[in-house]
């Protein structure tokens, strides 16, 4: 179920706020899990379970990893291990198996023997992101920057709350710590909840599913049909469509954690303004950045060692960030790119200095563009020919001509601008409407976008949340 | 609220209904739950499916999508997959002809070449059961008005060559020695007589005057092709129509609009002068094409200038006339190939951008069934 889907926005939300208001205040957590669980369980009903048992198996452990547990120090750091490795081999297994053996077999096969044979293990839904949730919460338990969770209720809602368990934010434990156990409904966290959630909507209904058509046709086409200008659309409008896709889609997850009084974690913040590599990680899918600097970056040493200590843990978690988005060596390639960026910038001493040039996205801008292609492409192959058609360095055949009007149309070509307005300038404005949800104007304009974003629900075709894959 | 509001109109029983037109009805799956087919997603996608269709709501939001694209952005629809697009002027242009149009995708000379001796084997068949056989070109709308396809449709002109299969196509038709009807060349020829466009802005094929045209220059070619076919049809424009004839409309139906009327123009509204033909009996002719056909029909039909006029659609059904049912047509049973043989004229009719499909597999069936 997709928050874009009309069985959500018609039936399962609807009914899941007024069943919320009506329970008693002590049934809300455990009427919230049961729905997340069908939430869940109606995308991948077979990994459900899984869900709950190892929500199960980590409330188990961490009873002894606080800092009032009997253990001593050494015996629960190696709980605190085998609970991360419990949740990583999970991961990697789901994840990254059928890439290994992929690889793996590609290796046996250059040597003239059999590949091995393996069914495909199908990818839950969801699992790059609550499992870094279940590890933040071991770890924060171990920490003692959070205490355990009173009860499975309360951890297995924290896990499996439905607005962020598929895509996120990533929300680290003791960010919500305390929301779990207790919240206020108010009128404004409500109107506010729903503005937001109808601005996420319409960014990635009005936007985002417009762009990815074109997008789609454009990376579909063959080498010798891709022309250089189609090329340079085509990754120009996966730059605002990942965009407006994954941070409307956090949108409206905040949003609807704050229909049920919680308050998610800002996930992204102008990322296109970033005056360095260093500053997109701060506005880019900052709930990931977050996690990796505190959960693997810091504990690797951070910046603390020598300079070359340093950019070996900035490689190494940028090798990881690339590799927790896909299984595939475009997107360590991709993590390999933004760390190589970030490795220059540190060495060449402008990471901070750059915050100080405000024509610095001039620059940065284009090297993010030029970084989904590695993203978007299926694989490294298909990337280098992409790259090579941007820079006119591929033969285009004669044979099927594609004419921008059944790549583009003018209603896309509309939203792309719209896009890039968003994007660079109206900042200051879009602010200031998010902010003040009692306003007259920004309520109005919020109802607008959601009748809008239904509407053209129906018109375009299913369109699914890019960041679901991971 | 509004999340809530189908829910309610589902509940309290308010019928809100809206039809699409070009929809087809898929066949719809029973919705039964199981464990086995909740853990497979089967039932998750019914159920989706069933939801979707009881809230009834989504053919109304295309429309007000679709709305929203025309007035705003002059398109059609927001999915890429439409069939049809706005084109100036405010033609509705079916995509499938655009690019061809524009001299993309042609078929290559050597397969234009075998077409034409197939052809010719076909035409030495039927003479044998002393049968004519007429090969009639369509024309589309893009390929005669060029002028209605929008600039973003255009394409570069040095992706495409000078070669022109339709007049590559009719001179090897005449070296073959096949009589044939070139309707973009004779329609170019009438154009300077009439005002009026030969295709209708909301149409897809040649509109009543287009049509009147072709089936006046049908019946002397005829005249040539059968002794004694002596049926002249002439045309003339009188007025307009404010609405055109259905068959001008064809593509206003796929557009789902709250507003199609808006798209609808004035048509010439012609006038019809037949001359029967003469002599009995009158002649039974075999029409194997496509939907171009249709428009034909109507000045035909109401001429009475053929004893029968049978249709092979795409040599995929058989439409009879005057009298008949529609059947499907299994190109493995000769029977079809026999039942031609009883007309007086063949016509084997196929639009300009795809005189490949010349046929439609009608002359192999023929060939087969004369060596067997």
């Amino acid at each position: 179920m997709v928050f874009s889907s009309f069985l959500f926005l018609f039936a399962f939300l609807p009914i899941t706020v007024v069943l919320y208001f009506v329970a008693p205040k002590s049934s809300r957590n455990a009427l919230l899990l049961i729905l997340s669980y069908l939430f869940y369980a109606w995308g991948a009903p077979t990994i459900a379970p899984l869900l709950f048992v190892m929500s199960f198996f980590d409330f188990a452990i961490s009873r002894h990893l606080g800092p009032d547990g009997k253990f001593s120090v050494r015996t629960k750091k190696t709980i605190l291990v085998l609970g991360i490795a419990t949740n990583l081999s999970l991961l990697v297994y789901y994840k990254y198996w059928n890439f290994f053996l992929g690889e793996l077999n590609s290796l046996i096969e250059a040597y003239g023997f059999e590949g091995v044979h393996w069914s495909e293990v199908l990818l839950p839904i969801g699992i790059s992101f609550f499992t870094f949730q279940k590890i933040s919460y071991l770890v924060d338990v171990y920490r003692g920057t959070a205490k355990r969770a009173e009860s499975l209720i309360q951890y297995a809602l924290y896990v499996a709350l439905f607005p962020q368990l598929i895509a996120g934010p990533i929300v680290r434990y003791h960010e919500i710590a305390e929301q779990l156990k207790t919240r206020t409904h108010t009128l404004e966290k409500f109107t506010a909840g729903l503005t937001r959630f109808s601005i996420g909507l319409a960014k990635k209904v009005l936007i985002a599913d417009f762009l990815g058509q074109s997008v789609d046709a454009i990376f579909a086409l063959q080498s010798g049909e891709l022309t250089t200008s189609f090329a340079w659309f085509g990754i120009l409008a996966y730059t605002f469509q990942i965009y407006f896709d994954f941070s409307g889609y956090s949108d409206m997850a905040i949003g609807i954690g704050l229909l049920f009084g919680f308050t998610l974690p800002e996930n992204f913040r102008n990322p296109y303004l970033a005056r360095s590599f260093r500053d997109f990680w701060t506005r880019w899918h900052i709930t990931l950045s977050n996690w990796m600097k505190e959960y693997l970056y810091i504990p690797l040493g951070g910046n603390r060692g020598s300079e070359l200590r340093t950019a070996v843990n900035l490689w190494i978690v940028f090798l990881l960030s690339g590799l927790w988005h896909g299984a595939s060596w475009n997107f360590v390639l991709w993590g390999a790119y933004h760390g190589l960026f970030l490795s220059l910038e540190r060495a060449l001493g402008i990471e901070k200095q750059a915050t100080h040039w405000r024509l610095a996205p001039l620059i940065v801008f284009p090297l993010i563009v030029f970084s989904w292609v590695l993203f978007r492409a299926d694989t490294v192959e298909h990337a280098t020919a992409f790259y090579q058609h941007l820079l006119g360095l591929q033969h285009v055949a004669l044979e099927k001509p594609f004419v921008w009007g059944e790549l583009v149309q003018s209603r896309t070509m509309f939203v792309f601008w719209i896009a890039i307005a968003l994007s660079f300038f109206f900042v200051r404005y879009r602010g200031k409407a998010i902010g003040n949800t009692h306003s007259l104007v920004a309520l109005s304009a919020s109802y607008l976008l959601l009748l809008l974003s239904l509407v053209a629900l129906a018109g375009i075709d299913y369109a699914p949340f890019l960041y679901f894959r991971f | 609220m509004t999340l809530f509001v189908p829910l309610l109109f589902e509940v309290v029983a308010i019928e809100w209904h809206v039809e699409l037109g070009g929809v087809t009805k898929k066949k719809k799956e029973a919705l039964e739950f199981s464990l086995e087919n909740f853990r497979r997603g089967e039932f998750q996608n019914r159920f989706e499916k069933w939801f979707t269709r009881k809230l009834d709501i989504r053919p109304a939001l295309i429309k007000t999508d679709n709305q929203i694209n025309y007035e705003l952005f002059s398109q059609l629809s927001s999915s890429e997959r439409g069939k049809a697009i706005l084109g100036n002027d405010g033609h509705l242009i079916e995509k499938i002809y655009i690019k061809r149009a524009q001299g993309a995708f042609t078929p290559k000379r050597q397969k234009l070449l075998s077409k034409v001796k197939e052809l010719k084997k076909t035409q030495r068949i039927l003479q044998q059961y002393n049968i004519p056989l007429l090969i009639l070109i369509s024309t589309n709308k893009p390929s005669f008005y060029n002028e209605v396809i929008p600039n973003n449709y255009r394409v570069p002109q040095r992706l495409v060559g000078d070669y022109s299969p339709l007049q590559f196509f009719t001179e090897q038709l005449n070296n073959a020695g096949i009589p044939f009807i070139d309707s973009r060349e004779f329609l170019k020829s009438e154009a300077s007589s009439f005002n009026d466009k030969f295709f209708a802005q909301t149409g897809t094929h040649w509109n009543e005057l287009g049509s009147c045209l072709i089936t006046s220059k049908l019946y002397s070619t005829m005249h040539e092709l059968l002794l004694g076919f002596d049926a002249k049809l002439e045309c003339q424009v009188r007025g307009q129509r404010k609405l055109p004839l259905p068959m001008d409309r064809d593509l206003l139906s796929v557009t789902n609009l709250w507003t199609p009327e808006k798209l609808v123009h004035p048509a010439p509204l012609v006038k019809r002068a037949f001359q029967e033909p003469s002599h009995a009996p009158r002649p039974s002719v075999l029409f194997v094409g496509t939907s171009y056909l249709w428009a034909l029909f109507y000045n035909i039909d109401k001429a009475n200038a053929f004893s029968k006029r049978d249709m092979y659609y795409y040599f995929k059904r058989s439409v009879p006339s005057p009298r008949g049912t529609e059947r499907p047509i299994d190109r493995s049973d000769p029977i079809w190939v026999k039942r031609a043989l009883t007309h007086n004229l063949v016509v084997l009719e196929v639009n300009e951008v795809f005189l490949h499909r010349i046929g439609y597999g009608f002359p192999k069936m023929l060939l087969k069934y004369d060596k067997e």
